[in-house]
């Protein structure tokens, strides 16, 4: 289907900086950002997909992660952004923005005649 | 529900997981495993219903779906590296092809040295320098090839 094929792309590609934006705040683990991200809205197609996503993160550059290991709780594999990271979302957010703006100007340009039509 | 109903239900998801990562690297999964294993466990508490642990693990997605995201990540890395690839290869054949163009054409001044019986030594040495970067640059293309494979 068109429409979930779109969406799939739409979060293949924002939800890398999603994430970035959230570790931007402070290291967090998966289970923390999977929440989080499912708080925001339908960022996520399925919430095991975020580790995947992570280790794309990693590979880059972008994040970097430790095991915080304590008596009472399980190791858990803590992420945070790096210097590359918060460049690359910087970056995001400008284009973003702009990108947005693009979108939104033309999807209400071109809504505009067809609800007229279909009222008459 | 029990403490082991649970647990059951877990080790059945990764049972799931075992049998279809089996295609991604080692290391990969075993790392994937045990971040599943432990959204798994932090988020399913003994308190939970069967029901509701159920929905815990389909909200995980299924494993086929996580290493369909995994698989499709390497794949945009590689194809996002084969450019590079690709530029080095078409560099390495114009090189060889170079190098064996001219030691082709030194065979000639070697073969005319000897019979006139001049210097011919110095053409040979032309040759076989010329005979060497092209044994390189087809080491170089064997390299890079079985490089790009990986």
């Amino acid at each position: 289907m068109v429409s979930s094929t779109t969406t799939t792309q739409l979060r293949r590609g924002v939800v890398g900086p999603c994430i970035l934006a959230l570790l931007s705040t402070g290291p967090r683990y998966g289970l923390q950002l999977v929440k989080e991200l499912d708080r925001s809205g339908q960022l996520l197609s399925s919430q095991g997909t975020v580790y995947p996503l992570l280790n794309r993160l990693h590979e880059s550059g972008l994040v970097s992660s430790y095991w915080e290991m304590s008596d009472s709780e399980r190791p858990r594999r803590y992420y945070e952004i790096t210097n590359e990271g918060r460049r690359e979302l910087d970056e995001f957010r400008n284009d973003w923005a702009e990108f947005a703006g693009a979108v939104n100007t033309l999807m209400a340009s071109t809504k505009a005649p067809s609800s007229e039509s279909e009222s008459r | 529900m029990t403490k082991q109903t649970g647990q059951r239900m877990i080790r059945s998801y990764l049972r799931q997981f075992d049998a279809t990562a089996a295609a991604l690297p080692r290391p990969r999964r075993a790392l994937l495993r045990e971040e599943l294993a432990t959204h798994l466990r932090d988020a399913i508490s003994p308190e939970m219903s069967e029901i509701e642990v159920a929905r815990v693990i389909a909200d995980l997605g299924s494993p086929a779906d996580i290493i369909g995201e995994e698989a499709s990540g390497a794949r945009r890395r590689r194809g996002s590296s084969a450019g590079g690839t690709d530029q080095l290869k078409i560099l390495l054949i114009v090189l060889a092809v170079a190098a064996g163009a001219l030691a082709l054409f030194a065979i000639l001044p070697i073969v005319v040295s000897y019979l006139t019986a001049s210097e011919w030594y110095l053409s040979a040495l032309v040759w076989a320098l010329s005979a060497i970067s092209a044994v390189a640059c087809a080491a170089f293309i064997i390299a890079a090839r079985r490089r790009s494979r990986h």
